[in-house]
């Protein structure tokens, strides 16, 4: 049977077998959640909706909903450039 | 990382005003189609915004080695590859053990145990085989017939390198990073390939890698462990609600068996128009691919592949699980989309 399933608001990977009850909730260690980034909130939001404005027909209004989220998505990348990967420290020395 | 919930986006969307909402609770109120749209909806905008950028709360520095550490609790055959954590040396096996180690302290240094291993090395060259030779545990011979190196793992005179019951092969080191390694977490999007840890030391050098399907191969001789600069690998949302009477079972991605996808959609440009024409397909073999244009309507953007699986007898949710309609409810057969 599928090995991921959505349970009190979250997804969740199967990484051991359960039998018939064995829940998230009751069976955690036999669970992972699927972890989304909360940086990516707002752009899956806006381009979530998009996506089913599109497949409902609302064209229109989908393609400024895609316009949106695509702002929204440059605007993290902004502010996620100023974090960057640690880097190495030069220690200065006599 | 901070991390928000799949219901929080669910109700997003719904304050958007792209989903119905319950009066009473507040919540987004979804039949079961609307369900799996979503989603699909989310799924999607999570590949678009995971890979658009090397996002830092997703990037990993770790130092990976080429093969799994020499345990002494596993039963090794002969071609198995050990890293060996004491000696820092990778070592093939000559012949089955279990509990006889790669290498030992003794004067000074680490002696492998040529009984049973002999270090690898990505070539070989030894001398050619000779029948009236005497030879020992841990002489190479070169044998012409073959083509390969061998080593002595049992004292042996007269008997061909291909007799197991005294030599074992040399197989010939290809230093790799599998993708999916035992006790390490999955490694996504590569961004670099390092001698040291980038974080920590100025002057670590970057590696020359080629990303294969399910591994990172190194051309070039490299140092026996190496440091991976990936980022996570994004989560597909495919599952369903739980459920309380189903036995769930944890499926690696990467180790599950595959068979031989059978493309019998004319890819000229035959592909279905709608659920209903999928559905009403008679022809439904077992890995079967079909690709479906839209999923009600032209340009819902809910088409893609789906596969045929001929065991499957998962509820048709009219998005991501089909049954064709010449089979009956009970019985075993649905189109699966394929992501």
């Amino acid at each position: 049977m599928a090995s991921q399933v959505y349970f009190n608001g979250d997804w969740y990977d199967c990484v051991a077998a359960t039998s018939p009850g064995e829940s998230p909730g009751t069976n955690p260690e036999k669970w992972a959640k699927v972890e989304i980034p909360l940086i990516f909130q707002r752009f899956l939001i806006t381009q979530g909706g998009a996506t089913i404005l599109k497949s409902d027909g609302a064209r229109d209004t989908a393609a400024a909903a895609s316009v949106e989220a695509g702002r929204i998505l440059d605007e993290e990348i902004v502010r996620a450039s100023k974090i960057g990967r640690p880097r190495p420290m030069r220690v200065q020395t006599r | 990382m901070r991390l928000t919930t799949y219901q929080e986006i669910e109700a997003g969307i719904a304050d958007e005003g792209c989903l119905t909402i319950d009066s009473t609770t507040g919540n987004p109120s979804l039949q079961a189609d609307e369900f799996h749209l979503v989603k699909r909806a989310v799924s999607r905008g999570l590949a678009l915004i995971w890979d658009a950028f090397w996002w830092p709360e997703l990037m990993r520095v770790e130092r990976r080695q080429y093969r799994d550490s020499y345990d002494g609790a596993t039963a090794y055959t002969a071609g198995d590859e050990v890293y060996d954590v004491q000696s820092d040396l990778y070592y093939v096996a000559l012949r089955a053990s279990t509990g006889q180690a790669p290498s030992s302290w003794s004067g000074g240094e680490w002696v492998t145990n040529e009984a049973y291993w002999g270090e690898a090395a990505r070539a070989y060259v030894a001398n050619d085989y000779e029948s009236t030779t005497a030879y020992v545990v841990g002489d190479q011979v070169y044998f012409p017939e073959t083509g390969l190196v061998y080593q002595c793992h049992t004292a042996s005179t007269g008997n061909d390198p291909t007799d197991e019951s005294y030599w074992g092969e040399m197989v010939e080191f290809v230093p790799y990073v599998s993708l999916i390694q035992s006790g390490f977490t999955a490694i996504g999007r590569i961004k670099g390939v390092w001698s040291d840890d980038p974080r920590k030391f100025a002057g670590a050098r970057p590696i020359d890698y080629t990303r294969g399907t399910d591994r990172i191969e190194f051309a070039s001789p490299v140092q026996t462990r190496v440091w991976i600069e990936y980022q996570l690998r994004c989560p597909a949302l495919t599952g369903a609600v739980y459920s309380s009477t189903t036995a769930y079972t944890a499926v690696d991605d990467e180790s599950a068996t595959g068979s031989t996808v059978i493309v019998t959609t004319d890819l000229s440009g035959t592909g279905y128009r709608g659920r209903a024409a999928l559905r009403a397909r008679t022809e439904h073999v077992a890995d079967q691919v079909a690709y479906l244009l839209h999923l009600v309507t032209s340009g819902d953007g809910q088409g893609g592949w789906f596969y045929f699986n001929s065991t499957s007898t998962t509820a048709d949710d009219g998005v991501d699980v089909l049954r064709p309609d010449d089979v009956a409810s009970g019985s075993p057969g649905r189109w699966i989309r394929n992501s």
